[in-house]
């Protein structure tokens, strides 16, 4: 043992350590990390700055900033900039806006990226502002071409040029602690193939000879259709979709896509909202009981992608990052899948109806990516000409198109071709069009430091509701019992919030 | 003593000395680095801080939120059944199997000492993953060899979704990593038995059973204590296992257990103050279960 | 022969995740879950690519050698300062003793979570962060090893101290030819244990370690997993803690004799 470790501790201690580089990175995503290590020279040429990429175990990651954070020590040690995630970044704005570790950055966002167009004939989309370079005027994008506009004395800025809703989730108040680097809408997709086999289009409704999309309630019927044909056939184990049971993710979903955030920016609590109530019912029903249609598959992506593969699960939650998964795991799947838009709460009027904007949304969101800058960081011009480099160039996300199939939050590069190919997992279907057609309509996200408690509760109260349907409760009184446990959720959660809550 | 050439002066010296030398490096380091983070994490309990300029004492009133917290309480519960559970597994089935690879007898004994070794080997996070694979509802071999005997139930049982099943999962889990260790502690315990007890029992006609309880027991009592501690000491801080298996708290909360609560109150809301509080009501229970433990088994003696 | 069945059988069962991983090494990504172990209908499938992505793609060797150093100075350290103070608690009367075996036991039980930020903060205040004294130091005193050594030094037997004492042999002289040629059995145990708690331990050098060049193994595998759920390279990932578990395994074949030689040599015999 000793020798060992004599021989080790010489070879360790001739290697030379790494520079110190000038801008310092944490991320926590390989892809990423790849997709980055492309670009850097270019960013290293440009400016002169060295950049340091730290790859992190996302917990550790997290640990860590913490940590930093809570000791307010940070010469040398904080990064410049970190990317988190979604479910991560609630517990960083638990302190009040002027504490917050991360810098907002509505100036920087609001101040640089402007549109600019070379000449008149310059593509554009509904909507833009851009300044002519030929006459430094704002020109205006409306029905096809582009109009003078004398009322505008700026083009459009990055923060003009994101998905609006994407920002929601990493402000506080306001102030923008994060730029989104993804969208995440989420579509359906299915098993062409066994579902044409069992004579039922998943994706139409006829009604008085046109056709519309299905709301959830009619989905579910056509697939308790779908099971039942396979039954009867005696395939075992066909089941019609995939929705989690033990963990919330997916209810959380679908109760976006119904505009019903658990804990909102200012604190209050919506588990008991009559919508809140009634899709958690829905979608107990959904996992269990008599009219069962979902399953769950075992934790990790092979599992799922092997269940979808033998066609125990023949329908799934597709955000555009689910994919990626498919195509490694499941190749074999290539020409069998379809997508199409989630179904529906609330009936939708014949195409091109007006919908109000209290009902729900097309589609939902799973997930996401931030990259922000520390409050300590001592060079933020620099960070942010990174994020610049690493986010906002063509070289970034066309990478980050293909490692992780995400789309970017930024809306110009919806138009690159990477985004308009054919699927051949889809049978050619142009899958990123139908996240594009959707991505607009993603609804608004908001974290807070008690968002994962509010998660947790609802998944607690999820749990109550299935069990409750396995013991063989009527489904009749399956509402009322979510209401009660949900209000027993909450009273417990809010007794957190208000013991925490700080401010 | 008697004031002798300098020579022995420094001999009675360094044996009067040296127990404290000994115990040095150890002591040195231990109160530095535990002893300090400890203190500090008495007085972080004691504080509500969302930042470095942003704490406010609240005194004991973490503490007094989290007795009340029912959900604190569900995690207690959790954890107890858990060791209990655990214990009563671990510990007479690793020393029945330590025994059985000490005798004599059997062949291909460092292959069949290595296969039970080789779970401890690969760590806590793999024990989880693999345990997720092999728990798979459908394709997992488990379910897959319980539908070969009874095909109906096999493919029912929800390991990570129900919550009658997910804390024997986790129990599972933790007895297939940590039997081999034990095993091998057990395994070198019971290769310091005097041989030559054995055969004296032998020839006074002492029975297998007999020469178990009057030979072998008492010779590996202290090992057994230990590990008895200290599985005791593993079962109630148990969180990694049961937080990667369940890539969160499990069904109803069933794969929560103190830590877990901690780690969900400290590190996914951010509360370290409220987390150390959390960490601090443990330490006591588990004090108390260590001390109920020493002296039942006779160690304060030694004290 | 019923014995023999019985013990196969149980060594099988025990092994079976082992297997799975060896299994998946080889295979390709879509086969991985598709078959419960090798694709029988496919073995021309089994391919050695996971292992060639490991060593082109990531810095295995250096989480190897990081990983390798750590461990076995942080064994050969705990194993010193270990048996040192076990024996000193099992064989000497001195003042403090009740209070710091009080304190031990006090600390075995503090659950290591809580203590991370403290623990953090007290590296920062060194200067340590980022470097190996962070998980050497600390690491060096392990409660839970003196404990076990004061429980296997209580079968040194007295006299054979008095009487090598009465020889002329030092204190320390005691310790290092009288006391742990008799634990010797313990000390392959404690030894093997620790190194690989020491290998496998992923929170705490997670936090402390920030450049990647001092990434150990465990650290390293972890990165590859990524964002939870999406991409996984499973086969890759089965490969590196197959390479990780390797160390291990030598380990352990040198030490097993150990404590079947620890009999021999004991003085017990006397």
């Amino acid at each position: 043992m000793l020798c060992l470790s004599v021989a080790s501790g010489v070879v360790v201690a001739v290697r030379r350590g790494p520079a110190k580089a000038d801008v310092r990175l944490w991320l926590y995503s390989e892809e990423h990390a790849r997709a980055y290590r492309e670009v850097l020279p270019a960013f290293s040429a440009q400016t002169g700055k060295s950049v340091g990429l730290d790859l992190i175990p996302q917990q550790s990651l997290n640990t860590r900033l913490v940590s930093l954070f809570m000791s307010g020590r940070t010469e040398g040690e904080l990064p410049d900039l970190v990317e988190l995630e979604i479910a991560d970044v609630g517990k960083y704005f638990r302190p009040t806006v002027n504490e917050v570790g991360l810098l907002p950055l509505n100036e920087y966002l609001g101040n640089s990226g402007f549109r600019e167009i070379a000449g008149l004939s310059a593509p554009g989309r509904e909507g833009d502002n851009a300044r002519c370079q030929a006459d430094r005027r704002i020109y205006t994008f409306r029905s096809g071409r582009w109009v003078f506009n004398p009322d505008r004395d700026r083009p459009d800025a990055w923060i003009d040029r994101i998905v609006p809703n994407r920002l929601s989730a990493w402000s506080k108040q306001g102030l923008i602690f994060g730029v989104p680097l993804d969208v995440h809408p989420v579509t359906l997709s299915y098993r062409q193939d066994l579902w044409a086999q069992a004579g039922i289009d998943p994706e139409w409704v006829d009604e008085a000879g046109a056709k519309r999309r299905p709301t959830w309630r009619e989905f579910q019927k056509k697939c308790l259709d779908f099971q039942w044909f396979w039954a009867s056939r005696g395939v075992r184990d066909r089941h019609a979709m995939e929705l989690f049971e033990s963990q919330p993710d997916m209810l959380v979903c679908l109760l976006l896509q119904r505009r019903v955030t658990v804990v909102d920016e200012t604190g209050a609590l919506h588990l008991t909202d009559a919508r809140t109530v009634q899709t958690v019912a829905f979608y107990a029903q959904m996992v269990a009981g008599q009219r069962r249609v979902a399953v769950e598959s075992a934790g990790g992506a092979g599992p799922w992608a092997n269940d979808i593969v033998q066609g125990n699960i023949c329908a799934f939650l597709t955000p555009d990052w689910r994919l990626a998964d498919l195509r490694q795991y499941a190749p074999q799947l290539m020409g069998k899948l379809r997508m199409m838009p989630l179904p529906r709460f609330e009936a939708v009027g014949p195409a091109g109806g007006n919908v109000p904007d209290m009902s729900d949304a097309p589609t939902s969101t799973w997930g996401g990516t931030m990259i922000g800058v520390t409050r300590s960081c001592k060079h933020p011009d620099d960070a942010w000409k990174l994020i610049e480099c690493l986010d906002f160039s063509d070289t970034g996300i066309e990478s980050r198109a293909r490692n992780a199939n995400s789309l970017p939050a930024l809306r110009d590069y919806w138009d690159k071709p990477v985004f308009h190919e054919p699927d051949p997992l889809f049978g050619g279907q142009r899958t990123f069009e139908l996240y594009i057609e959707l991505a607009d309509q993603a609804p608004a996200r908001q974290e807070t430091w008690s968002s994962t408690l509010g998660r947790y509760g609802l998944g607690f109260a999820l749990n109550q509701c299935v069990a409750y349907l396995n013991k063989g409760g009527p489904p009749v009184g399956l509402e009322d019992y979510a209401a009660s446990q949900l209000k027993r959720v909450e009273a417990y959660v809010k007794r957190c919030i208000d013991h925490g809550t700080f401010e | 003593m008697t004031r002798g050439t300098p020579r022995q002066r420094l001999w009675s010296l360094q044996h009067r000395y040296s127990a404290y030398l000994f115990v040095l490096p150890f002591a040195a380091v231990f109160c530095a680095f535990f002893l300090y983070p400890l203190a500090q994490s008495v007085v972080l309990s004691l504080f509500r801080s969302v930042g470095p300029r942003q704490s406010r004492f609240v005194g004991l009133d973490n503490y007094g939120f989290l007795l009340r917290d029912p959900l604190f309480w569900l995690s207690v519960a959790n954890t107890v059944l858990f060791t209990v559970l655990f214990l009563i597994l671990q510990v007479p089935l690793s020393l029945g199997l330590a025994m059985l690879l000490n005798s004599e007898r059997i062949w291909f004994r460092d292959v069949l000492r290595f296969a039970f070794f080789a779970s401890y080997m690969v760590g806590n996070v793999f024990v989880a993953v693999i345990f997720m694979v092999l728990l798979a509802q459908r394709t997992g071999l488990v379910n897959r060899a319980i539908a070969g005997v009874l095909p109906s139930v096999g493919s029912e049982i929800n390991w990570r979704g129900d919550a009658r099943f997910a804390m024997p999962a986790v129990v599972l889990a933790a007895l297939w990593l940590s039997m081999g260790q034990a095993m091998i502690y057990f395994l070198a315990a019971l290769q310091a038995v005097d041989r030559d007890l054995y055969e004296a029992a032998a020839v006074d006609g002492a029975g297998r059973w007999a020469r178990f309880r009057h030979v072998t027991l008492p010779g590996i009592r202290p090992v057994l204590l230990y590990l008895v501690l200290v599985g005791t000491i593993y079962a109630l801080q148990l969180f990694e296992l049961p937080y990667v298996f369940f890539q969160g708290f499990g069904p109803r909360f069933a794969g929560m257990t103190v830590v877990g609560y901690l780690f969900m109150n400290g590190f996914l809301a951010g509360d370290i103050g409220y987390a150390a509080a959390a960490g601090w009501v443990l330490f006591v229970l588990i004090s108390i279960v260590a001390f109920v433990q020493l002296k039942a088994g006779g160690a304060t003696r030694e004290f | 022969m019923l014995l023999h069945a019985l013990l196969i059988m149980l060594a099988l069962g025990a092994l079976t995740p082992f297997l799975w991983l060896i299994c998946a090494c080889f295979k390709e990504q879509q086969d991985i879950f598709a078959s419960a172990f090798l694709p029988w209908g496919q073995l021309g499938d089994l391919t050695l690519d996971n292992f060639r992505v490991l060593f082109d793609r990531e810095p295995i060797g250096r989480w190897l050698f990081n990983s390798l150093f750590l461990s076995s100075t942080l064994t050969v350290l705990v194993v010193t300062t270990s048996s040192l103070a076990g024996f000193a608690l099992a064989k000497y009367r001195f003042a403090g003793k009740r209070v710091l075996m009080g304190m031990m036991l006090a600390t075995m039980v503090m659950p290591g979570v809580v203590l991370i930020p403290s623990s953090w903060l007290l590296m920062y205040k060194l200067g340590w962060l980022n470097s190996y004294a962070a998980i050497l130091v600390p690491g060096a005193a392990s409660s839970f090893g003196t404990f076990l050594f004061m429980q296997a030094m209580k079968s040194v037997p007295d006299e054979l101290l008095q009487a090598a004492r009465v020889d002329g042999c030092s204190e320390l002289r005691l310790w290092w030819e009288v006391a742990l040629p008799i634990v010797r059995p313990m000390i392959a145990a404690f030894t093997l244990l620790t190194f690989i708690g020491a290998w496998n331990s992923y929170l705490w050098p997670s936090i402390v370690l920030q450049d990647e060049s001092k990434h150990t193994l465990p650290i390293g595998l972890a990165t590859m997993v990524g964002l939870p759920g999406v991409n996984t390279q499973y086969g890759v990932l089965m490969a590196g803690t197959f390479l990780a578990v390797l160390p291990v395994m030598v380990l352990f074949f040198v030490l097993q004799r150990d404590f079947i030689s620890g009999l021999a040599s004991g003085a017990v015999k006397g």
